[in-house]
């Protein structure tokens, strides 16, 4: 739990700066907790993006080379 | 600057401001927005955005029409005919804009921008499909920061989808209690406990308010910051479009979501009654451009002006049969089903009461259809004719409207657990409380019933 709360509060520490860095335009506030979370998530959002995107990628080659005429629009190009 | 012409609603992004000038809406791009601005145009995001219908397209304007000495370019913005609110729309109407909300997200990111709000009141229905209005919401986006609108997007589309699907879809109608979205705590609290085993709304609801209060009470260090990749940041808007996605809701079991199958009507009468409302509509003269059905249940007879070329705001109480209209006339480019309970109907909101508008504010409009409603407002919730024709009058100038009398077995039933309590509740009251503001154009007795229509037309200028 004590480890956890130290992850948190570091966290924290992140979003809090890249909430002060933020863009020009910006003038809503992002809420540090929010900021936090997206941190906290990074690894595990492009993790299971990155997954998707291959499995469909995977699924189009499949479908193009069973049927070359048949187009699948489920591609995803990871950015 | 002229408060007036600016809108109420239109104050909280310095990139510019929507306003009225000699009658004309414009938006106003400031010098500080210039850069992104052009980069919206440059960058093939606003062609791609609306040649897949999912932003309002807008036209120059001459610079001349600029409000403020601020002012970098003046749009005219396409016009939205009628102004609805997240509070008055059916569930899936809410999951249907939060989608649309992502789809803009995911094509701003592609192009190098991305989304610096969030809000439900970026979103309108036009020509009966969402459509994304704020063309000053996009910055460029910078590798490495997190969604600036996450929170923003969770508490306006994820807090109440997620209560209207798993716990009551009347809580919909929180929103309109909190402008700015539901917070996230209070969602949290009031949701169903196995909502919390569920991955996507563990995370991205009850963590997140979680986190939101504890970090609240935290200061600020200076530390590295993490970086957030573009992928973390399409896995986001993948993740949270599959949690909008994934939420259902089905809509029966609700008073009126099948007040169709349930009533005394006979199909012949039912056919006439629709005739003779067609019939009442084609009378008025000039044609009006657009109709308020009000009590429209599943817009059936709203479906008569649509048929007819007529832009028509099917509003009903019910949020089932709100839902059923939609989800059952998507293609009905004329049809705007919307949640309003007239009893109570929506207010002024907002800063100055003047960013959200009340019901009565958003008309008068050229004709309001009243069908089988005056014994639901004058017996159930014992509003003298009186009032009610007095409402009527403020807000169209033509009226058709139904008297249904206490003969009838659904008036029968209204009074069946009651006191009868309504003297005047008689043709002849109805008729005397209705001509204090309108002329009686045409009265008929609907075949098979001991119901009569009417056409009215109100006499002067609209009840203010």
């Amino acid at each position: 739990m004590k480890n956890f709360d130290r992850f948190v509060s570091l966290g924290l520490a992140c979003a809090s700066l890249m909430a002060i860095s933020r863009s020009a335009n910006a003038y809503i506030d992002a809420g540090s907790g929010s900021y936090l979370l997206q941190v906290l998530l990074a690894g595990l959002l492009a993790g299971a993006y990155v997954a998707k995107s291959a499995i469909l990628n995977m699924k189009a080659v499949i479908v193009r080379k069973l049927h070359p005429t048949k187009r699948d629009d489920s591609v995803t190009h990871v950015g | 600057m002229s408060a007036e012409a600016r809108l109420g609603a239109s104050f909280r992004d310095p990139s510019g401001f929507v306003y009225k000038k000699s009658g004309v809406l414009l938006r106003q791009v400031n010098e500080s927005y210039r850069d992104a601005f052009r980069l919206l145009t440059e960058s093939g995001l606003y062609e791609s955005l609306v040649q897949g219908s999912l932003l309002i397209p807008h036209t120059a304007a001459s610079f001349d029409l600029a409000l403020t000495e601020d002012a970098a370019f003046v749009i005219k913005p396409e016009i939205i005919s009628t102004i609805s609110y997240p509070y008055e729309w059916s569930f899936s109407q809410l999951k249907d804009a939060a989608l649309l909300t992502l789809q803009v997200q995911k094509t701003a990111i592609q192009h190098g921008m991305s989304l610096k709000d969030a809000s439900a009141y970026n979103v309108q229905f036009h020509h009966g499909r969402p459509i994304f209005l704020d063309t000053l919401s996009f910055e460029p986006y910078l590798e490495g920061k997190p969604w600036i609108a996450y929170r923003q997007f969770c508490q306006h589309f994820v807090a109440p989808l997620v209560l209207m699907s798993h716990v009551d879809v009347r809580l919909g109608k929180l929103s309109e209690n909190f402008i700015d979205g539901i917070p996230l705590d209070l969602a949290s609290r009031i949701s169903h406990p196995f909502t919390r085993l569920n991955v996507k709304i563990g995370l991205h609801l009850h963590l997140h308010a979680k986190l939101q209060a504890k970090s609240a009470n935290e200061a600020p260090k200076p530390e590295p910051a993490s970086k957030f990749s573009k992928n973390a940041l399409l896995g986001l808007i993948d993740g949270l479009s599959s949690l909008v996605e994934g939420l259902q809701w089905k809509p029966e079991g609700t008073e009126w979501a099948d007040y169709y199958s349930d009533t005394n009507y006979s199909s012949a009468s039912m056919a006439a009654k629709k005739e003779m409302v067609k019939s009442c509509l084609q009378t008025i003269e000039p044609a009006p451009k657009i109709v308020w059905d009000l009590g429209a249940n599943n817009g059936e007879f709203s479906a008569i002006a649509t048929g007819l070329g007529i832009r028509t705001i099917a509003w009903d109480i019910d949020p089932a049969a709100v839902e059923k209209n939609y989800r059952s006339r998507r293609d009905d480019r004329l049809m705007l089903p919307l949640v309003q309970d007239l009893t109570n109907p929506s207010p002024d909101l907002g800063w100055g009461l003047k960013e959200r508008d009340s019901f009565i504010g958003r008309g008068p409009v050229d004709a309001v259809m009243a069908l089988a409603l005056v014994h639901h407002l004058a017996i159930s919730n014992n509003v003298p004719l009186q009032d009610v024709a007095e409402f009527m009058a403020r807000i169209g100038e033509w009226l058709i409207i139904e008297f249904v009398p206490k003969e009838d077995s659904q008036v029968q039933r209204l009074l069946a657990t009651r006191e009868d309590v309504f003297p005047s509740y008689t043709k002849a009251g109805f008729e005397s409380a209705f001509s204090a503001h309108f002329r009686i154009v045409s009265s008929e007795n609907v075949e098979g019933t001991v119901r009569t229509l009417y056409l009215m037309r109100r006499i002067g200028a609209p009840k203010i």
